[in-house]
């Protein structure tokens, strides 16, 4: 008992994680049911195809982000080049579009009579009848160019929080601009770049949109084809271990280079970074590398949207339309609540015990990886056991059934969107959190703070700007989320992602442009309040 | 203080369920809202009976239902293609519609042997070819695809598409495994690409010249030709497969009553009413579907298609297929 009360917050990070464990804990219990012939057959035809394919993916776009994301954040927060002011907040803008969005956007643009097949026919005197955006090339670039923002805000961050004194130390020792960039900045910047491009990594293997729209064979749709197609649980059980199993392995390698090394700042040499002036012509090359990935990832998507949107306009019903913004709106803001006050929580705990708590924090977060289907069913298994049992108890003591009051409701909902996505949010606590000397801590508990004032009155207030990133970075990801909000839904909620799907699957992207356009509004009110904030 | 009634908003908006109505009817739908929408607002409006609506993929809503068990509350299950009905039923989500009206207006071949289900809509699996690269007398029939002077020319979307495992299994049970694999791998083989997109833009890769021959579902020719892409259909004729042995393959939609449903009746009633000339109108007029009702006036653009024969199989014979089908397509490397 009183170990328990020593260190309550670490047990209470640890019981918080154990619930958001649980639904893949079910999942990987189908391992011991004897299943039906599905896995011979797909290992026998297709996995080696879907497995070789999402790891084409996961590298490029890892890669690909991790070049776009660090560079763009470096310039950004190094030197002073023309529009910079406006490019910062653009480079997040690519977040406000849904990757599927993009990857209709871009295969309408270069399919055939396409506006960009056009234009390239033009520009290289050539006939390009159609460029074929239907293929794992497509894929990667639709993951870079919509994914790069985490990287970026990420380094973004941790940039900003390295103090002015290392590079200043470099530069007197004579360092040039790019080698302190990899080699004091980068090193120094090391996890949050890392835990941007796991985002990215975690993000391209779950993605179903995408993929499914691409045409690409992932192992993710191999994991559905064996469970929704060919009703085989087991199969899919064990295809979502061999995933698990894959990222737990690229964390363990990320945790094991990192060793025992730590990255706070010490507090007494903290000083602000000087910008550095660019002469012009440098410092319009710097604005165009900027200025690329927000015109592919945000302007032209956007544009094309607003195009296909004012053919469609009148199709609209205003009254519905607004409710669905509605709905949609408030689910993002209680899903994103929640899971930051999970990650405080769980992200504290291994604060003030790292050795019990953080191996818990560690499987927390691997939720993100799995497809939201999956979670989705994860979670539907054991609410809906609760369910009904809930109910058998009120028939037989009441008489009364109370329906299905967790699957039912927003409850089932809310509980996936944090198994999915409360590493989002875990990893940017962590990274603001990590950068908080624990000298700090220390004062405060020796001036008699507990541990509770100590978050709020300490850690809390100067991890700030990574908690409102988790928070913006969950509110932008459910209101973009498709499968589990199509499997949990109750009656009644609908959303502006499902409603864009269902139009785009039907083939009418004009109808699809308007509820994605209302995405990326919405998507832009939080983003402009971060933008502002974290400055 | 502030804070708690904050969090107390939260917790009331997460348990907050559906409105009880006295009067009302659940249904989960894999066909989209816009295209359900219409017909429900009908319903509501001549019967007085409130629908409360979950849209999604039918696996999902599959899933949905089996995890829900006998405390679901959905009454009606309405869903497209026939492999999905018959897994529905293999899992006994259904109960028999005992209905004389149904009985009298659904062709036995739309609906279930034990009437599970009962057919909605249809939506024909058909040709669309270059004029200028193919002639007409080279059509024949599905089957005919698979010969080899389609070499590079055919275009057709991926065989996770549910309209080709649908088609697919309709060649199993139309040809036996052995000749229906065969078929496969010769379509295959045939491919012009390797599977990509959506129906739309197996129509633009002809038009692109990436091919000769698509095979596509109606309601997206019709779609296509209500739109901006409607030029594209002037170097482009349109094919209804039928040879001997088989007629043209349609995909159908249906719905069955589940076996829990809390409110039965009205369950029956929107299933009867979606049989009705006034939904089936709807359905051919609003959706671009063919009606299962025969004397149903359809709308000009889908009689510009032109006529058709429809195979003569029960279409629960083939649902039962879908599982097969969807593996032979892996064996055959159709992507």
């Amino acid at each position: 008992m009183f170990i328990f009360f020593k260190n309550s917050w670490a047990y209470l990070s640890i019981i918080l994680s154990l619930i958001v464990i649980l639904p893949i804990i079910i999942i990987l219990f189908f391992l011991f049911y004897s299943g039906n012939d599905t896995w011979t057959h797909l290992k026998d035809t297709v996995l080696t195809t879907y497995a070789i394919n999402s790891f084409i993916l996961l590298v490029f776009s890892a890669i690909g982000t991790l070049i776009i994301g660090t560079l763009s954040a470096w310039l950004v927060v190094m030197f002073i080049f023309p529009f910079k002011k406006y490019i910062e907040w653009l480079l997040v803008l690519p977040l406000a579009i849904p990757s599927y969005a993009l990857a209709y956007v871009y295969s309408d643009l270069l399919n055939y009579g396409g506006f960009l097949t056009t234009l390239l026919s033009f520009i290289f005197f050539t006939e390009f009848n159609t460029i074929n955006f239907y293929s794992i090339y497509g894929g990667i670039f639709v993951f870079i160019f919509s994914l790069y923002p985490y990287v970026y805000l990420l380094a973004r961050q941790a940039f900003i929080a390295q103090s002015g004194t290392y590079i200043e130390v470099a530069k007197v020792s004579g360092l040039s601009m790019l080698s302190i960039f990899y080699k004091v900045a980068i090193p120094l910047g090391r996890p949050a770049l890392i835990g941007g491009v796991m985002l990215v990594m975690m993000e391209t293997l779950a993605d179903f949109g995408v993929a499914d729209y691409l045409g690409i064979e992932t192992f993710t749709k191999g994991i559905y084809k064996a469970w929704f197609n060919l009703g085989d649980i087991v199969s899919a059980g064990k295809l979502s271990i061999i995933l698990l199993i894959f990222i737990s392995f690229i964390i363990s390698i990320e945790k094991f280079f990192r060793g025992k090394s730590e990255f706070t700042n010490d507090v007494r040499a903290l000083r602000n970074l000087k910008y550095n002036k660019l002469n012009t012509l440098i410092g319009i090359m710097a604005l165009v590398i900027c200025a690329i990935p927000v015109i592919i990832g945000f302007i032209i998507p956007f544009v094309t949207l607003i195009n296909w949107a004012i053919g469609n306009i009148n199709n609209i019903n205003i009254y519905n339309f607004f409710n669905l913004v509605f709905s949609s709106f408030m689910l993002a803001l209680v899903a994103s609540i929640i899971c930051i006050i999970f990650a405080i929580i769980i992200i504290y705990g291994v604060r003030t015990n790292k050795k019990i708590a953080s191996p818990f924090a560690r499987l927390a977060s691997l939720g993100y990886s799995i497809p939201g289907a999956v979670a989705a069913v994860g979670v539907l298994i054991p609410l809906a056991w609760l369910d009904n049992l809930i109910n058998s108890i009120s028939l037989s003591y009441f008489e009364t059934s109370f329906g299905l009051i967790l699957t039912g409701s927003w409850f089932a909902l809310l509980f996936a969107y944090l198994v999915r996505f409360l590493a989002l949010s875990m990893n940017s606590v962590e990274s603001s959190f990590i950068k908080i000397p624990k000298s700090l801590d220390y004062v405060a508990k020796v001036l008699g703070s507990s541990n509770s004032k100590i978050l709020t009155k300490v850690n809390a207030r100067i991890g700030f700007g990574g908690i409102s990133l988790g928070l913006l970075i969950v509110f932008v990801d459910v209101l973009k989320e498709l499968p589990a909000t199509m499997i949990l839904r109750p009656f009644g909620l609908n959303t502006l992602a499902i409603k864009a799907h269902e139009y785009a699957i039907d083939e009418r992207l004009g109808d699809a442009s308007i509820p994605l356009l209302a995405i990326i509004v919405v998507c832009l009110i939080p983003l402009y309040i971060l933008s502002r904030r974290i400055r | 203080m502030k804070y708690i009634n904050i969090f107390l908003i939260i917790i009331l908006s997460i348990f907050y369920t559906a409105k009880c109505w006295s009067n009302q009817v659940n249904l989960y739908s894999a066909r989209k809202e816009h295209l359900i929408k219409p017909l429900i607002d009908l319903f509501e409006y001549e019967t007085g009976i409130k629908v409360n609506l979950v849209t999604a993929k039918s696996s999902q809503l599959h899933q949905r239902i089996l995890r829900e068990g006998k405390n679901s509350p959905a009454d009606v299950l309405l869903t497209s293609d026939a492999g999905n009905l018959w897994k529905a039923t293999d899992e006994n989500f259904f109960q028999p519609i005992y209905s004389n009206l149904l009985d009298k207006r659904i062709k036995p071949k739309f609906r279930d042997e034990n009437n599970l289900w009962f057919g909605l809509s249809l939506r024909a699996r058909i040709i669309v070819y270059s004029l200028d690269r193919v002639k007409k007398e080279e059509l024949k029939g599905y089957e005919h695809l698979s010969n080899p002077i389609f070499k590079n020319r055919i275009l057709i979307r991926s065989s996770s598409n549910v309209y080709n495992q649908s088609l697919i299994a309709h060649m199993i049970s139309k040809y036996g495994d052995e000749k229906a694999e065969l078929w496969a791998k010769g379509l295959v083989n045939n491919f012009a690409r390797d599977p990509a997109g959506g129906d739309r833009d197996q129509i633009k890769a002809i038009a692109a010249g990436i091919g000769d021959i698509a095979v596509v579902n109606s309601y997206y020719i019709v779609n296509m030709l209500n739109s901006d892409n409607k030029s594209i259909f002037n170097s482009l004729g349109i094919y209804f497969p039928s040879d001997k042995k088989m007629g043209t393959h349609f995909n159908i939609s249906g719905a069955g009553l589940l076996i829990n449903a809390p409110n039965p009746d009205n369950g029956k009633k929107l299933i009867e009413f979606l049989t009705s000339d006034k939904a089936q109108l709807i359905y051919a007029h609003n959706n671009f579907e063919y009606p299962v009702i025969d004397n149903i006036e359809i709308p000009e653009n889908l009689k510009m298609l032109g006529k058709y024969e429809e195979d003569s199989t029960n279409i629960y014979e083939y649902g039962k297929l879908s599982f097969k089908a969807i593996k032979l397509a892996d064996r055959v490397g159709w992507k």
